[in-house]
């Protein structure tokens, strides 16, 4: 996409932002890691075909207004980049509308679930490999998350099983499928 | 961060793309500063591909998710994962039956490692005062010929416990200290299984140190633990318990006076704290108090 502030920062300017989001560089980089990563996900979730570059862009202008004197508050420093992000997404859908891949507009072509009606044997094969790095009660669960016919059912059933709320069920087995995400993702690399 | 019941509902507006725009900024406002509103999201979209993939989904919904969820390079790895758990969890391979956690506080009706630690073998001895902390393991413990390995649902057998220190062959302390039970526990849980730990107290015992196992609930950072006695008294009520690794295995460590242990039935509650979640009630576990003369 064209934003005109999508260049790089200094590394000054780069500084100077971590130093507001905290004053521990370390955890300033955390904050930082898991800012971004969230822009990224809202701007692939709003359909925008370049997340990971739209998310920078978030931050070289946020950066910028910090270094012309602009303070972070921190109970509302998320709340800053999101005000930043969301105005580079409506910039996005007014001028660079066939980069947004939403619903009309499609830039990438959907997925077809008769291209692939079985798993790659390689990518089931890694699934495996990284099913058995797990622990065997997260392994259990992600397997018993995904069984049955009726799967709103059994799901219901494991969470009543585990006496934890459906969604606090939904998330300990995203957790699980994340380490497993990044397990096959890097077996596949290899 | 406690959610409310239609927060899924409006997450999966929102990923389906038919969440007007007036909700769906707040509701991203929140995904930024909200992790577990977050991970939900990420929870629900994977729900989605999942369901897609199984051909759950209405038509339209089917469109919206192969378009909106699944069209990117990214979102094609996230359907693939899910079309190869889909598969492996449907596969015939037996699966072990997930251990279950507690479904409601009072009722103690499912105990953990008592189910397989047989009272005769028992994991209770004796040790001498020592102080431990960190990663490192008490000394009692570094003695024993194999790791620690707290039940897990895979039910290995627990190693024997040490023998008794006299029996060990090693000069006596030089000062005598107040001696040391310890008391291995897992807080795996195990349906229907009723038994209780015994753990024996010799006179002389000065503390009695509770090894709980917490082996596989990586996203528990900390832990309330509460000991009651036989009539309901809160002897120990900790909070804030932080897993120390004892020969490779997340353990939580407390310690109790061994005088305020009569001969009796005790319970020892637990409740797992993942970051911005609410506690987790896990299985109760019961341990027989024994006030022996001769240990």
């Amino acid at each position: 996409m064209k934003q005109s502030d999508g260049g790089g920062l200094t590394p000054e300017q780069f500084e100077a932002l971590l130093s507001q989001l905290h004053p521990d560089r370390e955890r300033a980089g955390e904050i930082y890691e898991t800012i971004r990563r969230k822009l990224v996900r809202l701007f692939e979730w709003r359909g925008c075909a370049s997340p990971e570059d739209l998310a920078d862009v978030t931050f070289n202008r946020v950066a910028r207004r910090l270094a012309e004197g602009v303070e972070l508050q921190s109970a509302h420093s998320h709340g800053y980049f999101y005000g930043v992000a969301h105005l580079v997404y409506k910039e996005v859908l007014r001028s660079a509308a066939r980069e947004h891949r939403a619903l009309e507009s499609g830039e990438w072509p959907p997925a077809s679930l008769a291209d692939e009606d079985e798993p790659a044997d390689e990518r089931l094969e890694c699934l495996r490999r990284c099913l058995q790095e797990l622990p065997a009660d997260q392994r259990n669960l992600v397997l018993r998350y995904h069984q049955g016919e009726n799967n709103i059912r059994n799901r219901q059933t494991l969470a009543n099983d585990m006496g934890i709320p459906m969604n606090a069920l939904r998330i300990r087995v995203h957790r699980a499928r994340r380490k497993l995400e990044a397990c096959v993702h890097g077996c596949l690399s290899r | 961060m406690r959610h409310d019941p239609t927060d899924d509902e409006l997450l999966r507006s929102y990923l389906l793309g038919t969440l007007p725009e007036e909700e769906a900024e707040p509701l991203e406002d929140r995904l930024l500063w909200d992790d577990e509103l977050f991970l939900l999201s990420e929870a629900i979209e994977a729900d989605l591909l999942a369901a897609c993939d199984r051909g759950e989904l209405a038509l339209e919904e089917r469109e919206r998710v192969l378009r909106r969820l699944a069209s990117s390079p990214q979102g094609r790895e996230r359907l693939a994962l899910a079309r190869s758990l889909n598969a492996e969890a449907q596969a015939p391979a037996p699966v072990v039956p997930f251990p279950r956690r507690l479904p409601s506080r009072p009722v103690f009706q499912w105990f953990a490692l008592a189910a397989v630690l047989v009272s005769a073998v028992g994991l209770c001895w004796y040790g001498l005062e020592h102080p431990h902390g960190g990663e490192a393991a008490p000394w009692i413990a570094q003695e024993r010929p194999a790791p620690a390995n707290p039940v897990t649902s895979d039910l290995p057998l627990p190693p024997p416990p040490p023998p008794p220190v006299a029996q060990q062959n090693r000069p006596p302390a030089e000062t005598p200290q107040p001696a040391k039970v310890i008391c291995q526990l897992a807080l795996m849980t195990l349906r229907g299984s009723e038994s209780t730990q015994r753990l024996n107290v010799p006179p002389g015992t000065g503390v009695v140190e509770f090894q709980i196992g917490v082996d596989g609930m990586d996203d528990l950072e900390s832990f309330h633990v509460v000991l009651r006695s036989p009539g309901g008294e809160t002897l120990l009520n900790k909070r804030g318990v932080k897993p120390r690794t004892l020969d490779g295995v997340r353990t939580l460590v407390v310690e109790l006076p061994a005088s305020r242990l009569s001969a009796g039935r005790y319970e020892i509650e637990t409740q797992g704290i993942a970051p911005g979640s609410e506690p987790e009630d896990l299985s109760p576990l019961s341990i027989e108090v024994v006030r022996s003369s001769n240990g």
